[in-house]
């Protein structure tokens, strides 16, 4: 994990978190300043406190150098910025911790790398799709709706199911572009299922690029230009694949992506030499 | 509905949350303890110095809350736990790298810091801020010469010139030291007609150095290598501030700069000869 985990909250640090967290009064007035000053009537139909209220707020966030004021109106200051885009972040993230929950509660999430457990505020938007019992392939089924028309798709997979398959096979039929990310148990898996001419000629062809990945991985997601999942594994250490975690959001794309390249430098890219 | 409305909402809907886990610095320091490991009640209580009472009954609040699990007689952080606690000790060493480096920050332009490196402020934690002092006025300045002259791979980004700068590249570059530096039209009118444009093409076509230019405004000045990086702000009237420079050689710092050398290197692009002509007449 990248964080300092410390072991006790100093007075003064507590004293800070305190401050800014616990007081809905000061949080509302700093997001209300985010976008630029303002002035006090402004804030009060923003946040539907009183001006009293505000005033009172403003005059400690002043004392700490977050907020200063600037004719009739209202700023943040350069740290009061700074703050405010963590305190957004912090926000959206309890937000999907909240919302979530029993996703969180009930899947490992300890393999996912800190960086990335850090940032899961992106996907404060995102739904679940569960298997219901009129349809246990749910989850399945949209993710063939969903890459029915795109261009390219990438993947990191750590599980395999024959629907898994299809969809590559179905993406490399219709001459699109797969990157995928593979452990060594579903990379062998991936090489019974193709032919292996008809693998030979994908790759060489770059429409098919894989990596073969020498740590366990305990997460699978797929992801295009429009859409994101995450499917994690249960407590029990079987993968679940009956709720997955969707995003349409660019920046829970963009945190796939790069949780992509993380695996990716950690990969080795399979070529015709080592297939 | 508008983003504000919705962080409003998002923040009504988290709050009584927050609050529960701010409001008691004791129970924030039983979740810290067991964060690596489960431990029984009496290890917890040793470690943190309380009372029996103030333990057992925030443990109490803590179980029923979800926060916290207890195996026979030892007590884990749930998921849902870990995840709230690290994201208030994200949130809190952001908060500590603002306040030690305040007068860095304050009265200064960050503008040249996108939103998405200023959040992950936090990764300067380790970085030292260097002040020109009256005995030795230039001080941020030979320590950055000192740092330069050993790395092998050196990015830097700037609007700024400093007349030195050019002879420590130019005895880099004579090393095997890979260089890319990013300036503004303006750094480069200004070099271009201080040294004669012969020399200046030899520099273009030297393959370990490569200029880029940036179309716009940069309001900030930073040099990243494999060994540290140093950054530097405008003051908010417009002029460099030449007396505080923060300097790092720890591993996140040094990330946290590349990043945003590659934020300001994808919106620049490669300095020819040719728009290099067009930018002189």
């Amino acid at each position: 994990m990248e964080i300092d985990l410390k072991n006790n909250f100093l007075e003064e640090d507590y004293e800070d978190l305190k401050f800014l967290l616990a007081s809905n009064i000061r949080s509302k007035i700093i997001i209300s300043l985010k976008n630029g000053p303002k002035k006090l009537s402004n804030i009060r139909e923003d946040t539907q406190i009183s001006s009293s209220t505000i005033l009172h707020g403003i005059s400690q966030l002043e004392n700490r150098n977050l907020v200063s004021r600037s004719g009739e109106s209202y700023v943040l200051t350069s740290i009061g910025n700074i703050i405010s885009l963590k305190l957004i972040n912090l926000i959206k993230y309890w937000h999907t911790i909240k919302l979530f929950k029993d996703f969180w509660k009930n899947h490992n999430i300890n393999e996912i790398p800190g960086e990335f457990l850090r940032t899961m505020d992106v996907f404060s938007n995102a739904y679940i799709i569960e298997s219901t019992k009129e349809n246990i392939e749910n989850p399945f089924t949209t993710y063939l709706e969903m890459i029915a028309d795109l261009d390219e798709f990438k993947a990191i997979l750590p599980i395999f199911f024959p629907r898994h398959l299809d969809a590559i096979q179905f993406m490399i039929k219709n001459k699109r572009k797969v990157e995928l990310i593979l452990t060594e148990e579903i990379y062998n898996s991936l090489l019974q299922y193709f032919s292996k001419k008809e693998f030979t000629k994908n790759i060489e062809d770059g429409r098919f690029n894989l990596w073969k990945i020498n740590q366990p991985i305990k997460l699978a997601s797929m992801f295009s230009d429009n859409f994101i999942s995450l499917g994690l594994f249960s407590l029990n250490g079987e993968y679940d694949p009956s709720k997955l975690l969707l995003s349409h959001d660019k920046e829970a794309i963009n945190w796939g992506k790069e949780l992509f390249d993380y695996y990716k430098e950690k990969s080795e890219k399979i070529d015709i030499k080592n297939l | 509905m508008t983003d504000l409305e919705n962080l409003f909402n998002y923040y009504d809907f988290v709050q009584d949350d927050l609050k529960f886990m701010i409001k008691s610095r004791i129970r924030l320091n039983i979740l810290s303890s067991i964060l690596e490991y489960p431990k029984a009640m009496k290890e917890i209580k040793e470690e943190n110095d309380l009372s029996f009472a103030a333990i057992s009954n925030n443990m109490k609040r803590l179980l029923e809350e979800n926060m916290v699990i207890k195996v026979e007689d030892k007590y884990l952080i749930s998921q849902i736990g870990f995840l709230k606690l690290y994201s208030l000790m994200d949130f809190l060493k952001l908060m500590s790298t603002t306040k030690k480096f305040e007068e860095l920050w304050l009265n200064h332009d960050i503008e040249g810091i996108p939103d998405f490196l200023l959040e992950d402020m936090g990764a300067l934690q380790d970085s030292e801020l260097i002040k020109a002092n009256y005995a030795d006025i230039y001080k941020t300045h030979t320590n950055f010469k000192e740092l330069l002259i050993k790395s092998k791979d050196v990015c830097g980004v700037s609007s700024i010139s400093h007349p030195d700068y050019m002879g420590i590249f130019e005895s880099m570059l004579n090393g095997d030291a890979n260089v890319t530096l990013i300036f503004t039209k303006e750094i480069v009118k200004k070099v271009v007609l201080s040294v004669d444009f012969k020399a200046l093409s030899e520099v273009i076509l030297n393959k370990n150095l490569r200029i880029r230019l940036y179309n716009g405004e940069i309001p900030v000045a930073f040099t990243v290598t494999d060994k540290f990086m140093s950054l530097g702000l405008f003051n908010c009237d417009g002029s460099y501030d030449q007396n505080r420079d923060l300097i790092s050689t720890d591993k996140s710092s040094i990330r946290w700069a590349k990043s945003l050398f590659e934020y300001y290197h994808q919106k620049s692009e490669p300095l020819t000869i040719k728009n290099l002509a067009k930018i002189v007449m």
